[in-house]
């Protein structure tokens, strides 16, 4: 199972956390990969400047955006499946 | 101990000012509760409440005997022109911080005795003369969670020229207090509820002047806030054990905070994707601690929501962080701050509301707000 970590720290929330995480639900509802992928928040990680940060598993992901959310998911989600 | 005090009243109908008057004094060791209905209605009544509650409340305060008080006043007030009287009633009720409680009633209704389950009673009180007034007198007793209730005549005649011919009465008016009081917790909430009931009876047009006080003697809440990490890392361990080793709640508000005490505590710090509000992040879970919430944003909306409500009941019945923070604050009677003053980088770049530039500023707004409710608040800056 991958677990997803989304700062909801002050920053991270002005830019974007709350409509990324409502992003992320509407994927793995959509996609029905809820046995697969959980989604969790964290505090922050000490790069307030490069948010939105995410944790994909262990990698952390700077600079995310409601905007490129999506894309950056299947990126990550698929990368140990090729 | 601690004695909350809160006032609720109406004025007549038609009138802009009220002719009952009350007046709140803290000594040292006691709190002093001032309250007069006086002669008629609207400026006059109102001028003669003022300058009674204000001379007894003074005096007492430099604790002259009550005889020579209630001289004072029948010598001093102004005589009304229409009816040759100098004429205002008194009922006075110091409490000290022990439990010891003396009233005295010169003219007003019998004040009430609501013990800790909620039953009203009469107070058992001696009459004796000074000059020629009748005073009603008592000297007993409070134990944790009892409270009295001072009236004007306003509130035992609601209903005259309204819903009933006579008035509720002194019996009419505690049972329908006995069901307020099953059903809230402050006694903001209490006071303002009787009015309402006063007014419907009155058919929302009171004849008179309505005014209920409430002083309710029960132990002193405290609540300690730390938000910001201190901007010297070596004093994280002593902001800590400060928060921890105060009595009462405990809140943080600050992701970083929060995880700073998780460090130091060596608990595990639990966060929580729930959001009950898109606005408001979520808050978190910490053990030892009441509530986690993030930082500026939520403090900023905590403000707003105790700008509007003046107890934890008016509330939204939402479980946000700001709105669960609001109502910890409200509950509490002495607020302690650990506020500590490092700066985040992040919110230097970003485009921040300006009243949220600085943690500085959102806290002050916090401390005005809770001042004004009659929070006694303090700040430790780290």
């Amino acid at each position: 199972m991958k677990k997803i970590l989304i700062c909801v720290g002050s920053s991270c929330h002005l830019k974007g956390a709350y409509e990324i995480v409502e992003i992320l639900k509407k994927i793995i509802n959509e996609e029905e990969l809820d046995t697969e992928i959980e989604l969790g928040a964290s505090f922050c990680q000490g790069k307030c400047t490069e948010g939105v940060i995410l944790k994909f598993d262990q990698e952390m992901i700077s600079n995310v955006s409601p905007e490129n959310i999506e894309e950056l998911f299947y990126r990550e989600f698929n990368k140990g499946v090729s | 101990m601690f004695v909350e005090t809160s006032v609720s009243r109406i004025s007549k109908y038609n009138e802009e000012l009220c002719g009952d008057n009350v007046e709140i004094v803290e000594t040292e060791d006691s709190k002093i509760i001032v309250l007069s209905d006086g002669l008629g209605s609207g400026v006059k009544a109102n001028i003669l409440s003022t300058l009674t509650t204000k001379i007894a409340s003074r005096l007492l305060e430099k604790g002259i005997p009550l005889e020579e008080v209630v001289d004072t006043i029948t010598n001093t007030l102004p005589v009304c022109k229409e009816r040759q009287l100098a004429y205002s009633t008194l009922s006075i009720l110091q409490i000290f911080n022990d439990g010891r409680a003396y009233l005295v009633e010169i003219d007003n209704p019998d004040s009430f005795f609501i013990d800790s389950k909620g039953n009203i009673s009469k107070i058992e009180t001696k009459k004796r003369r000074v000059g020629d007034k009748e005073v009603r007198e008592a000297r007993f007793q409070l134990k944790n969670n009892e409270m009295i209730m001072l009236i004007s005549d306003g509130v035992t005649h609601a209903g005259v020229g309204g819903l009933l011919n006579f008035g509720l009465g002194w019996d009419g008016i505690a049972e329908h207090f006995e069901r307020i009081i099953s059903k809230y917790q402050s006694s903001n909430k209490f006071a303002e509820e009787l009015i309402e009931v006063c007014n419907a009876y009155y058919c929302m047009e009171p004849g008179d002047d309505t005014t209920t006080v409430i002083a309710y003697f029960r132990e002193e809440r405290e609540l300690t806030l730390f938000s910001g990490p201190p901007k010297n890392i070596d004093k994280d361990k002593e902001v800590v054990d400060k928060l921890i080793s105060k009595s009462g709640k405990r809140v943080i508000a600050g992701g970083t905070s929060a995880q700073i005490v998780a460090r130091e505590l060596d608990e595990e710090l639990e966060v929580s994707l729930l959001y009950h509000d898109p606005e408001i992040p979520p808050t978190s879970r910490l053990d030892g601690v009441d509530l986690v919430t993030e930082g500026l944003l939520t403090l900023n909306k905590t403000v707003e929501r105790l700008k509007n409500v003046s107890c934890q009941e008016d509330l939204p019945k939402q479980r946000d962080g700001a709105t669960e923070l609001a109502r910890l604050l409200l509950e509490s009677d002495s607020i302690n701050m650990l506020i500590g003053k490092k700066i985040n980088p992040a919110h230097q770049s970003l485009r921040l509301p300006e009243n949220m530039a600085i943690r500085k500023q959102i806290i002050k707004r916090l401390v005005d707000c809770l001042k004004e409710k009659g929070k006694k608040v303090t700040i430790e800056w780290f």
